[in-house]
């Protein structure tokens, strides 16, 4: 810092700004640097642990320049730190020292003009905001949709349906009262139920009842427990389409179980800290939601430190088997191949993740008769003699999961 | 309680029951082939609700309602909302910890002198299952059945959660801050305080330099260790003969004839496990190496080494000191040394005959012999360190340069302690691992002198409720410790799992009270890195590796062959005439009228495992009996005295009088109540377990383990809880039952198909109108293979198996009414009379027939078989007709009474809990369901289930060879029993593979036979024909095979 302990940070920012721009009016474009070339290469080569404005693993790079009282020795220092550490600049020291002495990498690679490039990008940043973290536009919710609550429609169907019966008694009432008045000959009511044509028409209505309640009955038995398109709310708003999409961070970065045995398993917070110990604001939700890892985790993202202090985080459950399913991740992703995605949906553009398929076993099934086994390329399968036999007669032209036993109780069952 | 009434009740009932009581009247003395007519003994058939089932009615009224109230109770648990489920994730994984996949640790089971080396199978952080540990160059894998069960202790629901203090009558809970603060005030304000430490065999080198660091302290201290059923008189005596207070390994495996005298040694005598594995590899025969070993045993009762051995001879317990010293007399002449003399003849003609001709056969296999005694008595043991000595087998069959520690306890020094404490000269005593106030009648009363007792133990058992503190130490598989269990062979304990309770080890205790300031673990690192791995170059790795193998063999250990003698001069000399002497002495002056036999049961042990409710349940190998105490009585004899079995008898010695009931067993020689010790506790914590007489009472610690007594019959009678009422292996028109094969060696070695040759027949007859599907060579199709030969009966399976596959425990009530859930049993059949009968065990699971009864029958289908040759069972399809189970030839199949481990979604109405009182929970407690294993589905009330092959482990095996991309190689995937069997019986492969040890059993062993084959079920459990070492003559009960199928 520029001034330790006399201000701080929030309140120095002006007055950084201000000497900035008496650089920046003092000496008008010292020399032609090439921006574009120095953010690449900051890119490439700092940002994994400088941020702007904030201390990342080395210290914030906004106004670097400011804070080194000779360029030259910015120049040696970036060139290679450790080397210029032996020098024994105070100021190198005491950021060495701050920053739990954790070396910066030599860079051999980098020209003076390389350095130049870099330090004339940092030097076009604009001044942080001095207000406050920056607040995500928008509603947080996702777009709101003008549909029309079915209950409305069925009280006004309700409404409509007794009214007509009510118009129709009254107008029956006035026509009795109307023949009684002029003594016309009032019909001897027939029942409604005696009239023709009445009974077909019962019958009929009762079996298409009976039919599709019963049709009804079946589907809403066998859905019992399933949960296609569960959504819950999570603790923490994670979202798989920021990371997974547009990230492209491999799914198996954080479900390390599901190449090696039954769990795909829900990532620990320290996976998390492997980034999140840099990245601290998100695009979305800025620093409410990461606080949230922090906090789980133990961790103060202003010094930087673990304090010991944990808390588990309670996700809930989406994908939900019943206990007497097995169901084994590696067997499917790690010998079979299948893609994420089959079972799971397009999960890297979810923004919450919801359950895609219904996991019945009906769709359990269907796609072991349609999946091909790994029959070539895998060893163990050199045991079915019989089906490499009739592969190689031709009587066959793939094996499916069923045919080596995929639809027996047993596998999925004990 | 009205039960019992209920039951009389329901005898009535059903006079038939009464029938078979006059059978056996008229059948007394029965003549060879009439076997055990065992009275078809009547269920109880008696609801919960303590009605007759038959004066049940239930009116059409209260039918409509209650299927009214059903329908909505079932409609309203539907259509409640899904509940939500959380998934938390650890905060910071440890790094070896994949959820989903388990983690294995090598650890020793210990308890006392106890001892096994095991794998830890953790889920998740928690063990959940033992297996033996290969690493081990005494046990090679193999694993005692307590060390199997011990993984149910860890989650008791009667462990201490932490330290307590007695103040008056009541225990209350104590921080272990103010309890040390206590205890060390009173030991610093006296250092000189005369203290005592009691455990029973140490095994730990290091515990004894943590003892030995506490006697720095406070010097003033003496450390006693005992054991429940000791073995004092065998170490004394071999203290005496060769030096050693230890036993030498006994290398069964080398040995071609073994003698034994009431020596249980494949049951609970010496090192168990070792003498299993050695005894079996000379039992395994083939037709190109025929050879076996041959076993005789001289016994009372029918031991688990009786009912293997080859000839077996019941004698009286005072007879069976007989017969050992007119051995050493027959083989003394034999070597030209002086004889004891003078010793009366044995009761039995027969026995005579025998001694003869084990004296015969001995002498031939001289350097390849062993002769044992089971009995704890210095004189005997001398008599036969003697023949032994004769015999030459020191160095060749029995080894003093790996002897073995596993029995350590001093009586002497036991007995000067409790003496010093009724003279009220012991002011602090800790109690460590030890339960005296049970074991060792009259310590109660010299316990209320001493000032200041503390106890470790981890319930509060009989010595714990008694102690001042009660401190527990941690459960075995949540502790650091060592064991030396035979000369230089190490092996180290390692916690698996972070205390679950408010625990401290013993050890740390006993440090931190000297002052120390050392971690426990340090302190074990530290002594490790001085003394065992002193020869080692990289101490560091030496540690590491011996952590990870589980064992460490030392060249030369730093242990003194004076264990756990306090400062005790090597006992002198003692001829053999001056203890021959004694024993006759003593056989002449034997009080009473008959031998009253104090045994260790291999399964409950000296008491301490009497609280498993997975042992309890485990039907014993010979009487069937579960949940129960009994003396084993001759059948005849009982008869004879006019009794019937389950009656109560009253048996009294010198020392005390216990009331148990009798349970009539073959082979018990007559005029013999043998009865296990571990039995009549009242402080296990569970009602149901607290059942019999405390057999210590009788005779404990002493020189013998039986002892003349007097009995007499009381009033009441128990009905046992067997799981095997058809004993005898000829059917009442005296044919022999087709389902278990045997033949003599003689025979197997002129004719390997000897004793199956009626297979070729039902082969013959066998034809199918359907096409193999099963034996088109395609994948797998799995098989497994049981050598009758190597099956000893010990039960180690039935434990893995019930560990493995999530198997309730269902209690004593549920047993009697035949509904035990066990998937495998191990069947007991006898042949001959009995008096002398021959036994066979015979392990029988699901067969999984390729043409299954139980399969055609189910209406839902929902077992079937699978493509790779199991017979699968799909729980949540089975509705529960049990029509299957009544299908299957080989009853082998368990319905779900209950919802015994709280399985389903209506929790507490249908939870049974078969351990503890109304509103208790035991088994279904959050606790003790740790124990369950996630890959296998807890079955829910109202469902069929059955072996399943362990096919978790087939799909994990599969799995594991897919993930790597090569094919399954033969022995990859073995089941729970396979792993757990001491003895190599049993075999599990791929049938398809024509160089599987498993297909080579079924396909191209001579003896190979399945049961029931005439049926034309195909099963694919295979068994071999048991080969019995006799001479033709002897074996009395095989019947010649006359070629037709009837005769099959």
């Amino acid at each position: 810092m520029v001034v330790p302990g006399l201000l701080t940070r929030r309140s120095i920012l002006p007055h950084l700004f201000a000497l900035l721009l008496g650089f920046a009016l003092s000496m008008p474009s010292l020399q032609a640097a090439d921006v574009a070339n120095g953010k690449n290469l900051y890119e490439a080569n700092c940002a994994r642990c400088h941020q702007p404005y904030r201390r990342g693993t080395g210290p914030a790079l906004y106004g670097v320049t400011q804070r080194w009282s000779d360029t030259a020795n910015l120049y040696a220092w970036i060139s290679n730190s450790t080397a210029y550490l032996k020098t024994g600049d105070p100021y190198a020291v005491g950021l060495w020292e701050e920053y739990q002495k954790s070396v910066m990498p030599a860079f051999p690679q980098f020209s003076d003009s390389d350095i130049g490039d870099i330090i004339a990008y940092i030097d076009g940043w604009e001044a942080p905001a001095t207000d406050g973290p920056a607040v995500a536009g928008g509603g947080a919710g996702g777009p709101s949709e003008p549909a029309i609550d079915p209950t409305i429609l069925i009280v006004i169907a309700v409404v409509l349906v007794f009214m007509a019966f009510l118009l129709s008694r009254v107008s029956g009432f006035l026509r009795h009262r109307v023949a009684e008045k002029y003594n016309e000959a009032i019909p001897e009511p027939v029942p409604f139920l005696d009239r023709p044509g009445m009974k077909p028409l019962i019958g009929l209505a009762a079996l298409i009842l009976v039919g599709f309640g019963g049709f009804k009955l079946y589907d809403g038995a066998t859905a019992l427990g399933r949960q296609e398109s569960y959504m819950p709310d999570q603790p923490i708003k994670f979202s798989h389409a920021l990371h997974a999409g547009t990230n492209k961070i491999d799914c198996r970065y954080c479900h390390t179980g599901a190449m090696k045995g039954k769990s795909a398993v829900i990532p620990s917070m320290n996976v998390c800290m492997n980034c999140h110990y840099d990245v601290q604001e998100g695009s979305q939700y800025g620093t409410t939601e990461i606080a949230k890892i922090y906090k789980a985790v133990g961790f103060d993202p202003e010094k930087l430190q673990y304090t010991g202090e944990q808390e588990p985080v309670e996700w809930v459950r989406i994908h939900n088997l019943p206990d007497h399913v097995y169901f084994n991740h590696a067997q499917h992703a790690n010998v079979g191949e299948i893609e994420c995605q089959t079972c799971h949906g397009p999960v890297e553009e979810m923004e919450v993740l919801y359950q895609q398929e219904n996991l019945g076993m009906g769709w359990c099934v269907n796609c072991h008769r349609r999946t091909e086994v790994q029959f070539a390329s895998n060893a163990f399968y050199e045991d079915y003699e019989q089906l490499h036999q009739e592969l190689a007669n031709g009587d066959i032209d793939a094996v499916h999961v069923a045919d080596i036993g995929g639809e027996e109780c047993q596998r999925c069952h004990y | 309680m009205d039960r019992q009434n209920d039951s009389n009740r329901a005898q009535t009932a059903s006079p038939e029951a009464m029938e078979p009581m006059s059978i056996q009247g008229a059948e007394a003395g029965a003549s060879v082939h009439r076997m055990p007519a065992t009275a078809p003994k009547s269920l109880p058939l008696v609801d919960d609700l303590g009605q007759d089932a038959e004066g049940l009615s239930a009116p059409r009224r209260d039918f409509l309602k209650m299927m009214g109230f059903s329908v909505t109770a079932a409609t309203l648990a539907a259509s409640c909302e899904m509940p939500v489920r959380k998934a938390i994730p650890y905060v910071i994984k440890p790094e070896e910890v994949t959820p989903g996949i388990a983690t294995w640790y090598a650890s020793t089971f210990m308890n006392g002198g106890d001892w096994c080396p095991i794998l830890v199978k953790t889920r998740e952080g928690r063990p959940i299952k033992i297996e033996g540990n290969p690493n081990s160059p005494l046990t090679q894998g193999g694993v005692d059945v307590k060390a199997l069960a011990s993984v149910l202790d860890l989650y008791n629901t009667k462990r201490l959660t932490g330290p307590k203090r007695k103040s008056n009558v009541q225990h209350t809970a104590v921080s272990w801050a103010d309890a040390d603060t206590a205890i060390k005030g009173k030991l610093e304000a006296n250092p000189q305080a005369r203290m005592a430490i009691l455990t029973n065999t140490v095994l730990s080198p290091s515990t004894k330099a943590a003892v030995a660091r506490f006697k720095e302290a406070y010097p003033n201290t003496v450390h006693v260790a005992y054991d429940p059923v000791s073995m004092d008189g065998v170490l004394e005596a071999n203290a005496a003969d060769f030096g050693h207070r230890a036993m030498p390994a006994y290398r069964f495996e080398k040995a071609d004839v073994v003698v034994g005298f009431g020596c249980d040694y494949l049951g609970s005598w010496g090192a168990s496990t070792q003498n299993q594995k050695g005894w079996a590899e000379r039992r395994k025969v083939s037709a190109r190496q025929p050879d076996m070993s041959r076993t005789y045993q001289f016994e009372s009762w029918m031991s688990r080494t009786g009912s293997n051995a080859d000839y077996r001879i019941p004698l009286t317990e005072s007879q069976v000191v007989l017969s050992l010293m007119q051995l050493h007399d027959r083989i003394a002449a034999k070597a030209g040394a002086p004889a004891i003399g003078g010793l009366p003849a044995l009761d039995h003609a027969t026995a005579t005959a025998r001694l003869d001709k084990a004296a015969a056969d001995l002498w031939k296999a001289r350097g390849r012999s062993i002769v044992c005694s089971g009995l704890n008595s210095s004189d005997a043991q001398h008599v036969v360190n003697r023949i032994n000595t004769l015999l030459g087998n020191y160095g060749k069959t029995l080894q003093w340069d790996r002897r073995s520690f596993l029995r350590q306890g001093n009586e002497k020094a036991f007995r000067q302690l409790t003496a010093n404490m009724q003279a009220g000269s012991v002011d602090v005593l800790i109690v460590a691992g030890a339960n005296p106030v049970y074991d060792r009648p009259g310590f109660a009363q010299a316990l209320e002198k001493v000032g200041t007792s503390i106890s470790t133990a981890g319930t509060l058992d009989e010595t714990a409720s008694l102690c001042s503190f009660v401190l527990p130490d941690h459960h075995n598989l949540e502790s650091w410790n060592d064991a030396e269990a035979a000369k230089g062979e190490f092996s180290l304990v390692q916690p698996t799992i972070r205390p679950l309770f408010d625990s401290r080890a013993f050890q740390q205790s006993l440090l931190d009270w000297a002052g120390d300031g050392r971690s426990w673990y340090d302190f074990l690192t530290q002594y490790w890195n001085a003394n065992v791995l002193a020869s080692e170059l990289n101490r560091k790795d030496a540690w590491n590796r011996a952590l990870q193998t589980g064992v460490y063999s030392a060249g030369s250990s730093p242990m003194a062959d004076n264990l756990s003698g306090e400062d005790e001069a090597a006992p002198a000399a003692v001829s053999v005439a001056t203890a021959a002497g004694r024993l006759k002495q003593a056989y002449a002056n034997r009080p009473g009228n008959v031998d009253i036999v104090v045994y260790e049961d291999p399964l409950i042990g000296g008491g301490s495992y009497t609280a498993n409710p997975w042992l309890q349940e485990t039907p014993d190998p010979i009487t069937k009996i579960t949940w129960d105490h009994f003396a084993m009585v001759n059948p005849n004899w009982l008869r004879e005295q006019g009794l019937t079995d389950g009656q109560h008898v009253q048996l009294k010695t010198e020392r005390g009088t216990i009331t148990v009931p009798v349970a009539s067993t073959p082979g018990t020689a007559r005029g013999v109540f043998a009865v296990a010790v571990g039995y009549g506790r009242t402080h296990t914590g569970f009602e149901g377990t607290n059942v019999g007489g405390n057999a210590y009472l009788l005779q404990s610690g002493e020189r013998n383990n039986w002892v003349g007594g007097e009995w007499a019959a009381v009033t009441g009678s128990t009905d046992f809880a067997k799981t095997q009422d058809y004993d005898s292996l000829f059917d009442d028109s005296k044919k022999k039952r087709p389902h278990v094969k045997e033949t003599t060696q003689a025979a197997y070695a002129k004719d390997p198909m000897a004793g199956n040759h009626d297979r070729e027949v039902v082969l013959a007859h066998l034809r199918s109108f359907y096409p193999d599907r099963y034996r088109n060579k395609n994948g797998f199709h799995w098989g497994l293979s049981i050598d009758l030969n190597s099956c000893i009966g010990c039960a180690a399976c039935h434990v893995a198996c019930q560990s493995e596959n999530n198997i309730p425990v269902v209690g004593k009530h549920e047993m009697e009414r035949k509904h035990e859930m066990h998937w495998m049993r191990i069947d007991r059949y006898y042949a001959g009379s009995e008096d002398d009968p021959e036994v066979v065990f015979q392990p029988m699971m699901c067969q999984h027939c390729d043409q299954a009864p139980c399969e055609n029958v189910c209406p839902v289908a929902a077992t079937n078989h699978s493509s790779e040759g199991i017979n699968q069972m799909a729980y949540n399809r089975c509705i529960g007709t049990r029509y299957c189970a009544n299908n299957c030839p080989y009853k082998v199949r368990r319905f779900n009474w209950y919802d015994y481990l709280g399985a389903d979604s209506f929790g507490d109405y249908n939870d049974k809990d078969p351990l503890t009182a109304e509103g208790e929970k035991g088994m279904t407690s959050a606790l003790t369901r740790m124990v369950l294993n996630p890959d296998v589905t807890v079955r829910s009330r109202g469902v069929m289930e059955k072996c399943s092959f362990c096919v978790q482990r087939i799909q994990e095996g599969k799995l594991e060879a897919k993930m790597e991309g090569r094919k399954l190689a033969d022995g990859d995937i073995k089941t729970a029993c396979q792993t757990a069997c001491v003895t190599g019986a049993i075999t599990f492969g791929n049938l398809f593979d024509n160089d599987s040890k498993a297909y080579k059993e079924f396909e191209e062993d001579a003896r190979a036979f399945r049961v029931l084959e005439e049926f034309h079920t195909l099963p694919t459990v295979n068994y071999l024909t048991k080969v019995r070492n006799k001479d033709a003559a002897d074996h009395l009960h095989e019947v010649p095979f006359e070629g037709t199928l009837d005769q099959a």
